[in-house]
């Protein structure tokens, strides 16, 4: 084309190499976390080849950070926020007190001034918001106590940051020469504390009648492009009003945005037509932070890098941990929430860059932080592994109510170790406990049938556990899984899952390892039963055309004419056993 | 925390925050919200007071949403659809483009512009846009009909023609400027972009068909959606981008392909849904970014050359329309159809009027008129519509007035008495209509086409959404027997049984859900039974495993 175009490119190249980085890093068995992060390195301006806009990416970046917290607030009310002050609160104080003192004294090693090591200290003592929530999202946390007590801390660390960026111009004046005044800091303090509250009353006021009608009135306009134009306008309005107005991080605006959401009925549906943006807008974040990423100062600086890396990684999660261990928390909640704090982002990017335009912070400390960002975020999935196995391997003691504590050969890492194979033979494998799943198999349980089910969600992993039903963590369409399923010598396998693809796969692969195995799925359509047939399966029960037999055999008991001729109605009664299973 | 400067951010946030507002209000008087996308634009534009947005930024946004919206197109698009209408599409599409160019140049000549300036405004005001004329077929539902099929038919031989003009007029600039230049130093530059093209579709056909569904199949394994859900995204840009990086064609025409050679995968269907929302914010920064470019002085400073141009593309064009139409052998309601589909230009006119200023070949007052006479023509296309509706209803059959535009013109009520009124003829409802006896059933359903075939059978059949109070009342529900709400969407089912509860307390009234919260929220508006689809799943799969309880049974 003629015309020059930065964002579609920085987009489509970001994009692009992300992906492939992605998937390779999927298929080595790392988070796609990694490739996305590598991509950005790739693109950025210290490596040859092309370089990406670094403007428009942060800014997209920031997008993404708003379609996060959004999400976020959906999922929160504000209930389970409050629920958690009690941890959050000291927590994230008495982490971040700690954090900044250990980068002063860093930065009195380095020969800065106090001031200096206030804002590197400061930089270095928050966690980032989007790794944080990417990978308690992949790892299914964010609905758990534990992630609740993350996004808490999370939220006060945010909070605290908006202040520190009021304190850091005073603190300009300081290493100019001028006396620490604090009088000229006291006001643009109150100031700022005044307009959070302005806002927080707005949104508690204003926000929760208005954003519930507008999201009722247009759901009743029967448009869902607009309904879902609704969602994306309330979202990014008010992350971007919150921001230009009363001078709170995007990320607080989003989050409040989406916690008043979440008390609609139509909460789920709102979250749903956000998914695919976010996603998007959630890779390209990640981009944006391998491309600040300079590799020169590893060598040139690797001693004070390690130093930056040993506060970020070890010496914050030590902190977190022992705070988690006072207040009483389980092993392996105060693991999970250490592992969670072991990393800097966006907010030390801002207050990096902040440092240096107002010549508090050198190149050289603007460098260090971005260097162990991009490190610390490297290495967060690696460590919520390690906790798992550090967990795993030295308390062992069954008591503790967590996800963790699998009284057996641990099978947490579904996708990473190795999953015992069943011993169960004769047995009905179910794929999926929802809602389709859990009322097969509470009736199945009931009637003493050996049961092997598969199920990716956590939560629900561990009742079932603890009920005494053998239960696999993770998606059966994976091969590891697959064989651990013994389908050689099942009786039969329930494909319970909604996606009638992802239900295909799992066909496949059962059907390649027993082909006279019984294969029951369900489908929504007439081209997924067609779909789910041509791989294996043996029946395919399709959803609608129950729903349909349900509904005639009721008109009918009213009362109503059948057409001559007609199928006869399939006995269907309509309140179905409660899943007594169900928690 | 925003001591940095957002000029992307406050572009995207102020532009889709306006744009739902004006939106939902066009919404509100029945117009196309497209129309409210449009002035959001004009709002946030730099030719009116207030917020003016980064019109760099807004234009490659636009870029981003026309990339989506063909890769949509794409995926929608047959092959064998366009053949099976290439009899009327092809040479109705060249014979259109040639007399709206001709009118253009006249335009232009009278106006005091050289002829090349004549040709590049006549070949903009020629071509339709894909974005509003595939959203004016959604609406109304005219896709999967035969009408629908043609305009799209033609639709894509028009852009295929002016991709040819986007990458022939570079290389043709020096003619058409009357500068004196050999036929060697024409001929070379013409031939280099044809074969580039060539070139593309073969690389497209050849590597894209093979390499793009594999990528798809290897991600849907991977058991990762979000790796899914990226790689889609990855091919539609991707394939846009480097298609123009590489051989020089549009980023629509690029993304076009990638979403034809999906089409042919089992995934396609995933892959369409897993882009909408994104393609949906986009198609609305598309609008805003046009808005945003016109200058409305230009009403005042050249008042007759712009209804000069409207008359161009809203009368000229659909008279040639109608008439080949009416030529090639259809009815009259086929070609009124065709006529008002293509009575408005957009975004490959912007692009060309860009262009043509680019090298010099178009004035600015040119680009300017383009702009006007697009965002004029998209306002008036609903109303030609609406105007086709009234004129279909006044001239044809009462039965068919009544298929023809349900929503807006009162709809007549129903005479039976005791009967079953269904919601919905779809996946479940579909399943429903045969067992129930046809002397004593209404159904109300969305399309159009659904409705013409149930009424083919012989049932009454409402087009409509039964939330619509008209249509409720046109139920007759009173007198009703019972109602079926058979929408797979528990809000929209809510309404709708809210409606008929308040219209007759003692109805019954059957509707399904798809969770425990859905059930509560349907029988808290009133439904007398919920049958929840997963509930009967689950009593169904019970039942199979019965009949394979011993473990010998294996059945084949």
């Amino acid at each position: 084309m003629p015309h020059h175009t930065p964002l579609v490119s920085t987009i489509v190249v970001g994009l692009v190499l992300a992906f492939a980085f992605g998937a390779v890093a999927h298929r080595l068995k790392a988070s796609p976390l990694v490739g996305y992060l590598l991509a950005g390195v790739v693109i950025g301006p210290f490596t040859p080849g092309f370089v990406a806009d670094q403007n428009i990416a942060n800014e997209l970046s920031e997008i993404g950070i708003i379609l996060l917290m959004f999400g976020v607030g959906l999922q929160f009310s504000l209930h389970e926020l409050l629920s958690v002050r009690a941890i959050a609160v000291p927590g994230a104080l008495v982490q971040m007190a700690v954090a900044t003192s250990l980068g002063v004294a860093l930065s009195w090693l380095l020969g800065w001034s106090l001031a200096t090591g206030l804002v590197f200290g400061a930089a270095l003592s928050v966690a980032s918001t989007v790794v944080v929530l990417r990978n308690l999202q992949d790892r299914r946390l964010l609905d758990t106590e534990r992630g609740h007590i993350a996004v808490g801390w999370l939220i006060v660390e945010d909070l605290a940051m908006v202040l520190v960026l009021v304190f850091v111009p005073a603190l300009a004046d300081v290493t100019k020469g001028a006396s620490f005044d604090l009088s000229a800091v006291a006001l643009p303090l109150a100031i700022t504390l005044g307009k959070f509250a302005a806002f927080m009353v707005l949104m508690w006021l204003v926000g929760r009648r208005v954003i519930p009608w507008l999201l009722h009135y247009v759901a009743h306009t029967g448009s869902r492009e607009l309904f879902r134009l609704a969602v994306l306008a309330i979202a990014l309005g008010v992350a971007y009003g919150a921001a230009m107005l009363f001078d709170v991080s995007f990320a607080l605006g989003a989050f409040f945005a989406g916690m008043i959401m979440s008390e609609s009925a139509l909460s789920q549906r709102a979250a749903q037509e956000t998914l695919p943006l976010r996603d998007a807008f959630a890779v390209l974040f990640f981009v944006s932070v391998g491309m600040l990423f300079n590799p020169a100062v590893v060598l040139s600086n690797p001693l004070a890098l390690l130093a930056t890396l040993l506060i970020v990684i070890v010496a914050k999660s030590g902190i977190a941990y022992v705070v988690m261990r006072l207040f009483r928390y389980s092993e392996s909640t105060s693991l999970m929430i250490a592992a969670s704090r072991a990393q800097i982002g966006e907010f030390s990017f801002i207050l990096a860059a902040l440092g240096v335009a107002l010549g508090v912070l050198p190149e050289l400390g603007r460098d260090l932080i971005l260097a162990a960002a991009l490190i610390s975020i490297l290495l967060t999935p690696f460590l919520f592994v390690a906790a798992d196995w550090i967990y795993a391997h030295h308390e062992p003691s069954p008591k503790k109510p967590a996800a963790e504590a699998a009284p057996e050969p641990p099978v947490e890492m579904p996708t990473r170790e190795p999953v015992p194979v069943t011993q169960l033979t004769d047995h009905v494998v179910l794929v999926g406990y929802g809602r389709v799943g859990s009322v097969v198999g509470a009736e199945l349980k009931a009637a003493n049938v050996p049961l092997l089910v598969f199920e990716s969600d956590e939560d629900i992993v561990e009742p079932l556990r603890r009920q005494g039903i053998e239960t696999v963590l993770g998606n059966a369409a994976a091969p590891e899984l697959a064989a651990a399923a013994n389908y050689a010598g099942a009786r039969c396998l329930l494909v319970a899952v909604p996606d009638g693809f992802e239900g295909g796969q799992i066909v496949e692969q059962a059907h390649a390892i027993n082909p006279k195995l019984a294969i029951i799925a369900r489908s929504h359509s007439e081209e997924e039963t067609e779909h789910l047939k041509r791989h294996g399966a043996t029946k395919v029960i399709m959803g609608e055309q129950l729903i349909a037999h349900a509904m005639i055999a009721d008109a009918r008991e009213a009362g109503v004419k059948a057409q001559e001729s007609a199928p006869p109605a399939a006995p269907a009664s309509v309140t179905p056993p409660e899943p007594a299973a169900a928690t | 925390v925003t001591p940095h400067h957002t000029p992307l951010i406050s572009t995207i946030v102020v532009a889709l925050a306006l744009a739902w507002a004006l939106g939902a209000i066009a919404h509100r008087l029945k117009i196309s919200p497209l129309v409210g996308y449009l002035l959001a634009g004009i709002a946030i534009g730099p030719f009116t007071p207030g917020y003016v947005a980064d019109q760099g930024l807004a234009n490659e946004l636009a870029e981003i949403g026309v990339i989506l919206l063909m890769f949509g197109v794409g995926l929608h698009f047959s092959l064998e659809d366009l053949l099976s209408v290439r009899a009327i599409a092809i040479p109705g599409a060249v014979v259109q483009i040639a007399l709206a160019t001709a009118l253009g140049i006249g335009l232009a000549l009278w106006l005091g512009w050289s002829l090349g300036a004549g040709i590049v405004f006549g070949l903009a005001l020629s071509v339709a846009s894909t974005v509003v004329l595939l959203r004016a077929m959604q609406e109304r539902r005219l896709i999967e009909t035969e009408r629908g099929r043609i305009a799209v038919g033609w639709l894509i031989v028009e852009d295929l023609a002016m991709v040819l003009a986007l990458v022939l007029l570079p290389a043709l600039a020096p003619v058409l400027k009357g500068e004196g230049t050999t036929f060697v130093a024409l001929a070379l530059p013409v031939a280099i972009t044809l074969a580039k093209v060539a070139a593309f579709v073969a690389v497209m056909l050849i590597l894209g068909k093979r390499i793009i569904p594999w990528i798809l199949h290897m991600m849907a394994h991977t058991g990762s959606r979000e790796l899914f859900r990226l790689s889609v995204l990855v091919i539609a840009l991707g394939a846009a981008y480097w298609s123009a990086e590489l051989f020089g064609v549009s980023f629509a025409l690029g993304a076009f392909f990638a979403g034809m050679i999906l089409s042919e995968s089992e995934l396609s269907q995933r892959a369409a849904q897993e882009t909408l929302p994104l393609r949906d914010a986009f198609a609305v920064l598309f609008f805003a970014s046009v808005g945003m470019l016109f200058d409305p002085m230009i009403v005042v400073n050249a008042p007759l050359a712009l209804i000069a141009t409207v008359f161009i593309i809203v009368i000229g064009k659909s008279l040639a329309a109608f008439a080949i139409v009416r030529l090639f052998g259809h009815p009259s309601t086929t070609a009124l159809t065709i006529s008002a589909s293509l009575a408005q230009i957009g975004e490959f006119s912007f692009i060309l009027a860009s262009l043509g200023v680019g090298l010099a070949l178009l004035p600015k007052v040119g680009s300017d008129l383009i702009l006007a006479g697009a965002i004029f023509s998209i306002l008036l296309n609903p109303l030609l519509f609406a105007g086709l509706d009234r004129y279909l209803a006044r001239t044809a059959a009462p039965d068919a007035a009544q298929a023809g535009s349900a929503s807006r013109e009162p709809i007549p009520k129903t005479a039976l008495t005791d009967h079953v009124v269904l919601v919905g003829h779809g996946r479940v409802g579909g399943h429903i209509a045969p067992a129930l006896d046809k002397a004593s059933l209404l159904v109300i359903e969305d399309s159009s086409d659904e409705t013409e075939k149930l009424r083919a059978r012989g049932i009454e059949a409402i087009a409509g959404n039964a939330a619509d109070p008209d249509v409720i009342a046109a139920a007759n529900l009173p007198k009703a027997r019972c109602l079926v709400v058979a929408v797979p969407d528990a809000f929209e089912g809510g309404q709708v049984v809210e409606q008929a509860r308040k219209v007759n307390p003692s109805l019954r009234i059957l509707a399904r859900s798809h969770s425990e919260e859905e059930t509560a929220h349907l029988l808290r508006h009133g439904a007398t039974l919920v049958v929840m689809g997963e509930h009967e799943i689950a009593k169904a799969m019970l039942a199979d495993i019965a009949a394979h309880a011993q473990p010998a049974v294996r059945p084949e």
